[in-house]
């Protein structure tokens, strides 16, 4: 029983790691490496087809069961919240989910701390957890101008090198998490699709060991 | 000029086409458990909300739709429909074996896009225990979707004990216990190991954390699942599901079976077995359920049950992929008549209706206008009214 299997892959270089990954696994993902416009692909057996989406919206497309398998990093997961299995750990797109401002500023002694963000969801639990009371203010992208501007008092975002808060004065005031690139499977399509999907997911398995 | 008009969000209408399939495949499955000696019962949507804020039953607060009584008591609209008809057994009903069918609306408070009223099609079979009830009752929600038309699907099927004796097998808090169900329930790898780190447990314990997410697929997890089990309860649970493959296998339903040892099930009343229904295509589950031996207890009433409800929304959705939903009939023959002709077309109406026919009755209008419905809606019979004398305008084979 040869099913296709769609994977949802963010555009960009999480798209080229995880075709080098699934290559290991004997996916010919030679076509998903060449620059194309497509939205959709498919590799030369047929069995497995690709669609390229913004990284925020795979585990939508893989919730709802229109692809089966998506590579999302840890962090929109945490975001967004989904309802798949999320089965493994990529390794690769390793990052830092912190709290960051100017250098010496005090988290701790502050009511009413405006936080600049894309992740609302995360900021509002891991401030709650603190038992801190926040102005969550949501934006979509450039959040280090927050503090600069004066529009917010810290952000929260990911951050890989520091490069960027470095270059605008900032530094990272306190760590919340690391995160990575997670592989997330539909739950109906791991049980409908076991044949084809077991066996991925065990190579996978061994490919990252 | 319409006025534009706000509907709440997670609630739909269901317009005819729709409502005809809905209607005849909730019918069907309703007769197909009548057939098998199930009775239909109906019950409330208005509880108390005592019914779900304690003991085996307690369903998170947050989930429910509340309103206030007169006089100041808590009422929610029913979530599901087990814990209505566990009330039901445990406090009208004498000791005995019950099989009870239902049809209805459930409602379930939920944040942003989710469903927050849903239909169900369900049985439960009350007052046994034992693997031939379980096996009864799976079999049963094998061939009710067969008969609503469904031809590819998976029962998964997985067994409580396991996880529950794995959790009895390891010193932890309720804390952590509750997250270790929720990472085993989602399939998380990475927070399983994270957690079995965490919380210094043996080797041993380790493995079959870690090894939990993977225990799925066909009749070969059993033998995988036993190397993993640290306990009798573990090992218990794996020997029930072998059993129950055997009572399947021999009935011919290997193809529709596939087992999960990592299911924990959504409901906390969950003892034994669980399964879920899924389709591919459909992105969640069609039909889940469950033994729930412990459900009564907080009415006092031992009552061993199991059984099952399927979301017919998603049965619907299963069926439209497959081509199978069930297409409305067309009407038999379509009526017109002028002013004078009302009463004579009436009461040819109620003649053909009384035949068997499906009639559409246009009454005042022009000739030509009966004909042009009947030709466009694919009607092969039309009948005018002029005065009281009827004439055929139309007929088709």
């Amino acid at each position: 029983m040869d099913k296709t299997v769609t994977f949802a892959l963010a555009k960009g270089r999480l798209a080229e790691k995880s075709a080098e990954l699934l290559q290991k696994c004997g996916i010919d993902c030679a076509n998903i490496l060449e620059p194309t416009r497509k939205l959709v692909l498919t590799d030369a057996s047929g069995k497995y087809k690709f669609i390229f989406v913004k990284p925020s919206d795979v585990p939508i497309y893989v919730e709802r069961g229109v692809a089966d398998i998506g590579v999302v990093g840890k962090d929109t997961l945490m975001e967004d919240g989904a309802d798949v299995y999320e089965l493994a750990d990529l390794g690769f797109a390793k990052c830092r989910l912190a709290v960051a401002g100017y250098p010496g500023f005090d988290l701790t002694d502050r009511t009413g701390l405006k936080v600049a963000t894309k992740y609302g969801n995360i900021a509002r639990r891991y401030f709650e957890s603190k038992g801190q009371n926040v102005e969550i203010i949501t934006l979509h992208g450039s959040i280090e101008l927050g503090p600069i501007v004066g529009l917010s008092d810290v952000i929260l975002d990911i951050v890989e090198s520091g490069k960027t808060l470095k270059e605008n004065g900032l530094t990272v005031l306190e760590e919340i998490c690391d995160v990575s690139a997670r592989l997330i499977v539909n739950k109906v399509s791991l049980k409908t699709k076991a044949q084809d999907i077991k066996p991925l997911v065990e190579k996978i398995f061994s490919a990252l060991e | 000029m319409t006025k534009k008009f706000r509907q709440p969000q997670g609630v739909s209408d269901v317009l005819t086409r729709q409502c005809y399939a809905k209607n005849k495949i909730e019918r069907q499955l309703l007769d197909c458990f009548a057939r098998y000696g199930y009775n239909q019962i109906d019950t409330p949507v208005l509880e108390y909300g005592d019914l779900y804020s304690a003991g085996a039953g307690k369903v998170n607060m947050n989930k429910l739709f509340k309103l206030t009584d007169y006089d100041g008591s808590l009422l929610v609209l029913r979530p599901d429909m087990t814990m209505p008809i566990s009330r039901i057994v445990s406090t009208k009903i004498p000791e005995g074996k019950y099989k009870f069918c239902y049809r209805g609306k459930m409602f379930r408070f939920s944040q942003g896009v989710g469903t927050r009223e849903f239909s169900q099609v369900g049985i439960e079979l009350m007052g046994a225990s034992g693997i031939c009830c379980d096996a009864e009752v799976v079999s049963l929600a094998i061939a009710s979707l067969i008969e609503a038309g469904l031809e590819e699907f998976i029962i998964d099927i997985g067994h409580v004990g396991f996880f529950k004796g794995l959790l009895s097998s390891l010193r932890l808090s309720d804390e952590e216990r509750k997250e270790l169900a929720e990472l085993v329930e989602s399939k998380n790898s990475i927070g399983e190991q994270l957690f079995a780190k965490k919380t210094g447990l043996t080797r041993e314990q380790q493995e079959s954390i870690l090894k939990m997410p993977m225990l799925f697929g066909g009749d070969e997890v059993f033998d995988e699942a036993e190397k993993y089990s640290v306990n009798d309860e573990m090992r218990e649970a794996v020997k029930t599901l072998r059993k129950l493959d055997a009572i399947l296998k021999a009935q011919g339903y290997d193809k529709y079976v596939s087992y999960d040892l990592s299911l924990v099930g959504e409901m906390s009343y969950y003892s034994g077995i669980v399964f879920k229904g899924m389709c591919e295509g459909v992105g969640s589950s069609i039909l889940s359920g469950g033994r729930y031996d412990h459900l009564c207890d907080s009415f006092d009433r031992d009552i061993p049950s199991v059984g099952f409800a399927i979301g017919s929304d998603m049965l619907l959705l299963a069926l439209a992929g497959a081509g199978k939903l069930p297409v409305r009939e067309t009407r038999d023959v379509a009526v017109g008549c002028d002013e004078e002709g009302v009463a004579e077309a009436l009461s040819f109406v109620r003649g053909l209706v009384a035949e068997g026919n499906y009639v559409v009755n246009l009454s005042v209008c022009k000739e030509s206008d009966v004909k042009e419905y009947a030709e466009n809606n694919g009607i092969k019979q039309a009948y005018y009214f002029r005065g009281d004398k009827p004439r055929c305008i139309l007929k088709r084979n």
